[in-house]
Parts: C-alpha cells; sequence; structure tokens
C-alpha cells in the first residue's frame, strides 16, 4: 500500500496531538484501508507515548525478529487501545464516538473480506462489543478478548507485565530480551520461538504493514549505511597539505575561483574577524566544468559531485508536472503580490497636501478636492539572493533542496527579478561559497541542479559574506531566502579569551542568529525555508524569528513559499 | 469600572496599585462629553495578575507601554481594559506598511473655504487626554513613525511643521501592540522601542482560559469547558511546533464558535466557522479539523454542552 505523503504528515499530526509533544517520531502511525490517516488509532498511539512512553519500548523490542511479531504487536496494541479507551473516556468527549466510527469501519471490512487469522477474529469480536453486540466469539476468543481488556490506571510496568501475560499464555510467547538465543531453554521448559538462533537471518517486516484491517506504518532504523559521514572531521589528506595545495584542492573540487586572489584576500581581512578569525574564504563559480588533471582524493571527490548533479536533475525531471505546476503557481502569487504593491498612488483628496493648481476649484466650483495624497506604493526594485546549505548534513535532501532552490530562482526570473544563487559550506577551515547564477543571470537557473553537500557550515560566516555582498546588489530592495537545516557547524572554533568555543549548536546557533540581524538591519529582509528535522526547530525560530516556513512536501511548496515571499514584498 | 476594580481584586492584584488609579482618575478632568462615548466597555476582562500590576504601574508613572507577544495573548484586550479602568477615552491606529505621519497627527483640507489642519488620531488623543492603541506599531516603516518620538518622550508634545504645537495632556498615555517576527513586520528601531516600558505578554494559561470560558459562559458543563480550553492548547502546541500556520489559533473564533452553539448550532459546524475555516489551505485545515474531531464529538450540540 503505498501511503501519500500528506497522509503520514496528518497521521504523524494526530499522534503528535495526543502525545501533546512535537519532538519526535512516531514509532507508528496507522491508516484506514483506503490509507487515510486513522484519527482514533493514531489517537490512540499518541495516548500510550505520552502515558506509559517508555515502559513499552522493551516490549514491543522483545517482538522484533520473532515469526509472530506482528501477531503479538497487534494484540499488544488490541490491549492498549482498550487501556487507552478506558483511561479517555472521561478525558475526552469524542474519544467514544471516534471509537465507534472505528468499530463499524473495522466490523464492514471484517463482514466484506472474512478471516479466520486469529488477530482479525479478536478485533471484530471487540468491534462487535464496542457496538453494543455479541462479541460472537469462540469461548477461548473471548478469554482471550477479556484478558486484553485492560483499565487504564495501570502503570507503565503492570501494563506491560499484564500483556506479556496474555502473549504468554495463549500465543506461546515468551518473555526474555532479544539479545538470548533461541536455543536457550526457558525457565518453563519450553523452547523459544524467537530471538537467537534466528536473528542471523531475522524476519525483517516492511516499514508499512496490515494493521487490523488498515494499515500500520512503523519507523524505521535511521543509523546505518549511508547515513551522514561524521560532521567534525577534518580530512587527514587536506589537514596534512599546505595552503596553496589545499586552495588547488578545494578549486579542483568545487570549480575555479570567481574572484582574484586580491579580492579574496581583502574580503578575508574585513570579514574572517572577531568570532570567525583564522577562518579562510574561497569563491567558486558553480558549474559541471572538470579539471582533467585533477587525480586522486579531488579527483574522486569532483567526479562524485558531477553525478550528484546529475542524479538532482534526474529526480527533479521524475517529478516534473508537479515541479512546473509548482513553478507555476509560485510565480503567480509573486506577480500577483508585486502588482499589488506596484500601482501608482497620487490621488486627489479633501485632504492631504494642497495642490495650488487646483485651489480655484474649491471656490469656483465647491469642489474640495484639492489636495494630493500620496498612497505609497511603489515598491521599488527588488532583487533576491538565494543561499543554500550545502552541508554535510543535507546529504538526505541533495535533490530535494536543489529543486527547491531552482523553483524559486525560476519563478522569480520568471517576474523579471534579478536572483543571485549561492551554496556554501566549509571544508578544512574555508567557508566555500559556490556561485550558482548572478543577478544578471537569467538563463544559467539550471546551474542550481549543480548542488551537491559536502563538509560542515559555518552559517554565521556564510551569512556575513552574502550581506557584504548585498552591499553592491543593484536594487533598493533586497530579499535574502535561505535553505537550511539551522545547524551551523564547523571545525574553526571560537576563542573566547584563553578558552576555545566549538562552532556547533548553541554557539553556532547565536553567531548565525546575530549575523543575520546585522543583515536585517541594512534593510534587506532574512527568510528562511527550514530544511532540517523537528529537533532543529528552536534553533530556527532562535534566528529566523517567524520568518521560516517548512516544507514537508513538495506538493505544497509553491504556495507556502509563496506566502512567505509575498509578505516580504508587500513589507517592500 | 466597580465591577472591573472587583475583578481586579478577585484575581489579587495589588489594592495599593487600585487606589492610586482611583485616585489618578479623580485628579485628571473627565472626559469631554464629545468623545465620552470612547470610553470603552471591555467585551472581555483579561487575566494575569502579574501583567495588570507592571501595566497599571507603568500607566501610573506616566509611562507609554509597548506589549509585545504572539496572536492570542491578549494585547488588544489588555490595551482596551486598562483605557476602561483608568476612564480615558480611546483610540485605535492600525499600524500598516503606509501608515504615515498625515495619517497620525492629520493632514490639511478645507474649512469654509481655508486650509485648516484636520486632526487625526494622534493629535485627538493627545489633546483629550485619550488613550492611543497603536496596534501592530512594528507593520509600519521606522522613519514614519519617526515622527512620534517628540510625542512619545519627555516632550510630551506634537510639533506639525506650519501649525502651532500641541501638547499632550497629562492624562494622554499610547499604548502599542506588535507581534515580533510576525509575517510582514520589521524590528522597532531602538529609538522609538526606547521610549516605550516593554511588557512580554504571555500566552493565555489554561486555568485563565478556563476562568475565561466559564465566565463568557455561566452555561457551559464544566467538562466541555476543559475540552474547548484543551483544543485551544492543542492548536497552539501545533502552531508552536511550525505545522500549521496561526490561523487557527483564534481565541475570539473559539469563543465565537461557543456562542454559535448556544444558539443552537452543532459543535462540528460551529467550530467549523470560528476555527476550521479560518485555515485558507486545504491541507491546514484538514489537520485542525483532525484535532477538533480528537477533542469535540462531531454529533455534540448546544443542548449537550450547555446546562440550561
Amino acid at each position: 500500500m503505498e501511503i501519500q505523503e500528506n497522509e503520514k504528515r496528518r497521521a504523524r499530526n494526530q499522534v503528535w496531538t495526543a502525545a501533546e509533544e512535537y519532538e519526535f517520531e512516531p514509532s507508528l502511525k496507522t491508516y484506514d484501508a483506503e490509507g487515510r490517516a486513522d484519527l482514533y488509532w493514531n489517537t490512540v498511539v499518541g495516548c500510550v507515548r505520552r502515558d506509559w512512553g517508555g515502559a513499552l519500548e522493551t516490549l514491543f523490542a522483545s517482538f522484533e525478529g520473532s515469526v509472530d511479531s506482528q501477531l503479538y504487536e497487534q494484540l499488544t496494541w488490541l490491549g492498549l487501545e482498550s487501556a487507552v479507551f478506558d483511561r479517555e473516556r472521561d478525558r475526552r468527549p469524542a474519544i467514544p464516538a471516534l471509537r465507534r466510527g472505528y468499530a463499524r469501519r473495522a466490523l464492514a471490512e471484517y463482514e466484506h473480506f472474512p478471516s479466520d487469522r486469529p488477530i482479525h477474529v479478536l478485533s471484530a469480536g471487540r468491534c462487535r462489543e464496542i457496538l453494543g453486540q455479541d462479541a460472537a466469539l469462540s469461548l477461548r476468543d473471548s478469554e482471550i478478548l477479556a484478558a486484553l481488556d485492560l483499565p487504564g490506571d495501570l502503570d507503565g510496568p503492570a501494563l506491560a507485565q499484564r500483556l506479556q501475560g496474555v502473549l504468554t499464555t495463549y500465543f506461546g510467547y515468551l518473555p526474555g530480551d532479544g539479545a538470548q538465543s533461541a536455543s536457550e531453554d526457558t525457565p518453563t521448559g519450553k523452547k523459544r520461538r524467537l530471538f537467537g538462533a534466528r536473528r542471523g537471518n531475522r524476519v525483517r517486516l516492511p516499514a508499512v504493514r496490515g494493521f487490523g484491517y488498515g494499515f500500520g506504518e512503523h519507523s524505521q532504523d535511521q543509523t546505518g549505511e549511508g547515513g551522514p559521514a561524521p560532521l567534525r572531521r577534518l580530512g587527514e589528506m587536506t589537514l596534512a597539505q599546505s595552503e596553496e595545495a589545499l586552495r588547488s584542492y578545494i578549486a579542483s573540487y568545487f570549480g575555479t575561483p570567481l574572484y582574484s586572489k586580491d579580492q579574496v584576500q581583502k574580503l578575508e581581512q574585513e570579514l574572517c574577524v572577531g568570532d570567525h578569525k583564522n577562518c579562510k574564504l574561497y569563491y567558486a563559480r558553480g558549474g559541471d566544468d572538470l579539471d582533467k588533471t585533477a587525480r586522486g582524493y579531488a579527483g574522486a571527490q569532483r567526479r562524485a559531485a558531477l553525478k550528484q548533479m546529475e542524479k538532482n536533475k534526474a529526480a527533479y525531471d521524475a517529478d516534473l508536472t508537479r515541479n512546473r505546476a509548482s513553478i507555476v503557481r509560485l510565480t503567480a502569487r509573486i506577480r500577483n503580490a508585486m502588482l499589488a504593491n506596484l500601482q501608482p498612488t497620487v490621488v486627489r483628496s479633501a485632504a492631504g497636501v494642497l495642490d495650488a493648481m487646483r485651489v480655484w476649484r474649491a471656490e469656483a466650483l465647491n469642489d474640495d478636492k484639492v489636495f494630493n495624497r500620496t498612497l505609497r506604493g511603489d515598491m521599488g526594485d527588488l532583487c533576491v539572493d538565494i543561499l543554500l546549505d550545502s552541508s554535510t548534513s543535507q546529504t538526505q535532501r541533495q535533490e530535494t533542496v536543489s529543486a527547491q532552490g531552482y523553483m524559486i530562482a525560476e519563478s522569480l526570473t520568471r517576474c523579471g527579478i534579478p536572483v543571485r544563487v549561492t551554496a556554501f559550506c566549509s571544508l578544512s577551515g574555508y567557508t566555500i561559497m559556490t556561485r550558482f547564477r548572478d543577478y544578471q543571470e537569467t538563463k544559467r537557473n539550471e546551474n542550481i541542479f549543480h548542488y551537491f553537500t559536502t563538509g560542515c557550515n559555518r552559517d554565521g560566516l556564510a551569512v556575513r559574506a552574502l550581506g557584504r555582498e548585498l552591499d553592491n546588489a543593484p536594487c533598493e530592495h533586497r530579499l535574502v531566502i535561505i535553505l537550511s537545516d539551522a545547524k551551523p557547524n564547523d571545525v574553526i572554533k571560537i576563542a573566547r579569551g584563553s578558552s576555545y568555543l566549538d562552532y556547533a549548536e548553541q554557539t553556532g546557533v547565536l553567531d548565525t542568529a546575530r549575523e543575520v540581524r546585522v543583515i536585517t538591519r541594512t534593510g534587506a529582509a532574512v527568510i528562511c525555508v527550514f530544511t532540517g528535522d523537528d529537533e532543529d526547530l528552536p534553533s530556527a525560530r532562535t534566528i529566523y524569528g517567524r520568518n521560516f516556513t517548512r516544507i514537508r512536501q513538495l506538493d505544497q511548496f509553491a504556495d507556502t513559499v509563496g506566502s512567505l515571499i509575498q509578505n516580504q514584498i508587500r513589507n517592500l | 469600572m466597580s465591577e472591573q476594580m472587583d475583578f481586579l481584586r478577585t484575581e489579587g492584584v495589588n489594592q495599593r496599585l487600585l487606589d492610586a488609579v482611583e485616585d489618578w482618575r479623580t485628579k485628571q478632568a473627565p472626559a469631554g462629553q464629545n468623545v465620552a462615548h470612547r470610553i470603552p466597555k471591555p467585551r472581555y476582562p483579561y487575566y494575569g495578575k502579574d501583567v495588570w500590576e507592571e501595566a497599571i504601574s507603568a500607566l501610573l508613572s506616566g509611562e507609554h507601554l509597548l506589549l509585545v507577544g504572539p496572536k492570542a495573548t491578549g494585547k488588544n484586550d489588555l490595551a482596551e481594559n486598562l483605557s476602561a479602568l483608568f476612564g480615558r477615552p480611546q483610540w485605535d491606529v492600525s499600524f500598516y506598511i503606509n501608515t504615515d505621519a498625515a495619517s497620525l497627527i492629520g493632514t490639511d483640507t478645507l474649512a469654509d473655504g481655508e486650509v485648516s489642519l484636520r486632526h487625526g488620531p494622534i493629535a485627538r488623543c493627545a489633546l483629550e487626554g485619550g488613550f492611543g492603541i497603536l496596534d501592530e506599531i512594528n507593520m509600519a516603516k521606522n522613519e514614519s513613525l519617526a515622527v512620534l518620538h517628540a510625542t512619545l518622550d519627555f516632550r510630551r508634545c506634537i510639533d506639525v511643521p506650519g501649525y502651532d504645537r500641541i501638547p499632550l495632556s497629562d492624562a494622554t498615555r499610547f499604548i502599542a501592540t506588535m507581534n515580533y517576527g510576525y509575517a510582514g513586520t520589521r524590528d522597532l528601531n531602538e529609538a522609538l522601542a526606547s521610549r516605550f516600558l516593554v511588557i512580554d505578554m504571555p500566552p493565555i494559561t489554561e486555568e485563565n482560559l478556563l476562568k475565561l470560558l466559564n465566565r463568557e459562559f455561566p452555561g457551559l458543563k464544566s467538562a466541555y469547558a476543559q475540552q474547548f480550553m484543551c483544543l485551544f492548547t492543542d492548536i497552539r502546541k501545533k502552531c508552536d511546533s511550525a505545522e500549521i500556520s496561526t490561523k487557527a489559533l483564534d481565541l475570539r473564533g473559539l469563543l465565537a464558535a461557543i456562542r454559535l452553539m448556544r444558539q443552537g448550532l452543532p459543535a462540528a459546524r460551529a467550530l467549523e466557522l470560528g476555527i476550521v475555516n479560518k485555515c485558507f489551505d486545504d491541507f491546514e485545515r484538514q489537520l485542525v479539523q483532525d484535532v477538533v474531531r480528537g477533542r469535540i464529538p462531531e454529533d455534540l450540540t448546544g443542548h449537550d454542552a450547555f446546562e440550561d
């Protein structure tokens, strides 16, 4: 079953609402037979998290790897549902009605597709009970269902114990931790049916699998292979090299320099001060050029980067229709906002600045509209800078970030607004600003697909460097859009007296926030398209205030970013 | 006023401050007949003892106030309640991007064939000893507000080129509100911000929201008052976590929906009108709808929710 992205987000929200916290990824999200988020069950999942949370983790973990894990898991949820209902019915008057609604739907499914699987039989019995009907179960099944009818006032360990008891008594489940061998004899003399011996050949269940008569989506282990590389390590290879060799390595990796050595030196003197002392800058011209002489590590890195560029474009093309629609919608929104702000605004009125040429009309024609009133409407010239965070923490999102950057740039270009697009990351103490297109390069938007990620990110310095370039912007009004995960992190520490602070976490966030404020004080507006995870939301808030938006799925991209840009244009 | 004083006493606001307010009122010239209708009769009381005490102390000391806080923290309600408590006529000035000196102080107009100054709300407020509510002050450009500097600082006057200087009445106070970081707003510059005492408005607490609901709807069953309070808290948490915008975080909308229920509209439809439909984005609306459905039974009617 393919679950739509918006239903996943909706299910996640339902769990969060009931759990009364938002800083976790639900371990289970449920959907009905049509793949729609199931409000009742997601509320149950959220309540379980809120009331018993960690106490049940061991129980669920112990099912992992068993051939019957799905059965155990669903039976456990059947029991938990009754406990949640018992606890919540007085707290949430909506719960009984939601439960009845669920029971009606599930029973209809059961009657449509009868099944003799224990979980279906028991669920159907429970649904009948909920609807006030006879459960129509065998004696044993009635017993099991009664045993799974748990009171809501139990604490976590007691609840886990009761559930374990039911599974052991009726389904042969044997408690124990999964690390133990299956060949071990249990205290009751029975052989373990799960874990251990089968661990080498564990039953890996799909993330989305049957759950009652609908579906459950279980969160997958995100770590392991393919995860982001450690962020805060200097490559030994580059560390050992001389300054000159390092620059040449960076040039091979990121592309030819944008500015001359002297220009960069001047910029470094001006910008690499204070908390960014000892840092260096490199401005690269983004593109797909490959230095044929580059060998070894640098050459391999560059070739990997070029490969990513192809992937970005391919991912964009795979969803071409939707992406084009997003561009059209975003263009329309920006254009509307501009039109609304571009109207000429001098109006005649009965109050305002006296128009001497028309004073006679007051006397002769009794026309009191002899004043002019200027309603300031012309928003003046606007140019936009897009800054893409291209550090390793964005590795999983390279295709998304490049597509978002491209769509914003293309929409603004279609509206005739000059756009400049730059990516930033830091490597071996260098903050590298890769320029994909400049204001006047209207035909180079596709260059944004040459975005790739590597290294760390010294957001504060990148924002400062961009702020310096804004001084030369050709327009009266400047808007900066930053696509970032609000997670600054760099190897060059900040000197504080005799001690050094890591450029990470709160220190990095506060430094970035400061640099953003410096830009806003010059009259430029800064907004952020947040690409990070929940845990980094507070950082985004610290840096950008409310001027950030979060895109969970590209379908909503145009509307969400459109509103943000629209607000800024109105404000100019 | 005595009703409001009683309310403040019940809330535990320092009696000495309340006595000082009464004393202040007797010393000020009463509002003129032509503006007496501007003395507000607040629709909702403001709950929050500490904020009340801070605000009263500041105004008694002759200071102007800047109320800073996110949506639904009661900034305008507090401002209105303060005008009523001090018994002063109120002028509301909503700031927007094109707010300029003319729209605040006044513009030239013709009167009996002569060009004269037509006073704007700030000038009238200064002359009549009113309370000026400068709503969303950070929506306007800082340069447009420079005209207020002399008005708000120790000079307490308005100097319009070509006209007489207008001194502020002793009773005049300005209460500005702003929602910092809200889309479309900007930083207040230091010059302007330094002319105010700033109160950081906390979100209404669950306890105070419950009090408000019970006061507004005495017949509402306590179980449902509790649910509506939880509903508002759920929506606030969703806004805080950036899952939805603040459009649905609308306390007035919630109160209006309960009022509609009392009139006989089923809860689901009333809440749609008051809360859910405030979101114009379909998906956002769905998220808010889920929050409502998780709290309030769809078939709930006013008859079930109210005692009478």
